[in-house]
């Protein structure tokens, strides 16, 4: 078996209509955890709903990536759907399973079906 | 053999000696839903001893032990705080703490690993996972 892979994290966001899709790659580990809440902070003081996060290539999220997407919806007015989740790979929903934060942030098939409810 | 590394209270400091301890347990053949259940919960642990065991102060150290085999890995994260009580923090995942954005550390490695367990202080866990 190989080396779990650890890439460092990558964001990088793009507006898409009245919204925004951030993708994330690599891995949200807690030294990268400062950063992304730094990042996903201030889209969400720029007011543009929803926050689309596709995590098709996120490899790992760990508690303190967790902490940033919750600080990220407190500035969003703690309004669930504010902040939606796209295609996170089994070992990262399972994360997001045990922690109930599925219930906070919806998860969807794709970019497009995020975007469109 | 038991390994241990001393890092300062340094997150960066503590994601090198996390991945030198991943990169051993790639070696015995652990699954990748294992190394990820080890990653993990070994994150988890680095995270509390820096930030609430340790509150980042420069004098503190963390020491972080890994005794890896193809059987089992044991790992052990200890801080130079005052330390706290395992059995009486609050459930995470209830309804009024679900959207606080700490807390969930040790609810994570109770999950992903086989054994956890403190000492009687409270600054040192340690973490069991079977190679199935």
């Amino acid at each position: 078996m190989a080396h779990l892979s650890a890439h460092p994290l990558v964001v990088e966001a793009r507006r898409v209509g009245a919204g925004v899709v951030v993708h994330l790659a690599g891995a949200a580990e807690m030294a990268a955890a400062e950063g992304l809440r730094d990042r996903l902070e201030q889209l969400a003081d720029q007011a543009d709903r929803p926050i689309v996060l596709d995590l098709t290539d996120l490899e790992f999220l760990g508690s303190a990536a967790l902490g940033a997407l919750l600080s990220a919806l407190a500035r969003a007015g703690h309004d669930v759907g504010a902040i939606r989740l796209v295609h996170p790979q089994p070992f990262v929903m399972r994360v997001l399973e045990t922690t109930r934060l599925t219930r906070l942030f919806p998860v969807y098939p794709t970019v497009d079906d995020a975007l469109a409810d | 053999m038991a390994k241990t590394v001393v890092i300062p209270s340094e997150l960066d400091a503590a994601q090198r000696a996390e991945n030198e301890l991943l990169a051993e347990i790639a070696q015995y053949g652990y699954s990748e839903a294992s190394q990820f259940a080890i990653k993990l919960a070994v994150e988890e642990a680095l995270n509390n001893a820096i930030k609430h065991g340790n509150k980042f102060d420069d004098r503190r150290k963390v020491g972080l032990t890994f005794d890896i085999s193809a059987d089992r890995a044991i790992v052990t994260v200890r801080d130079e705080g005052g330390g706290f009580d395992p059995g009486h923090l609050p459930d995470p995942t209830s309804d009024e703490n679900l959207e606080k954005p700490t807390g969930r550390g040790v609810m994570l490695m109770r999950a992903y690993m086989d054994e956890v367990s403190f000492n009687e202080k409270g600054n040192q866990v340690r973490l069991i996972k079977k190679n199935v």
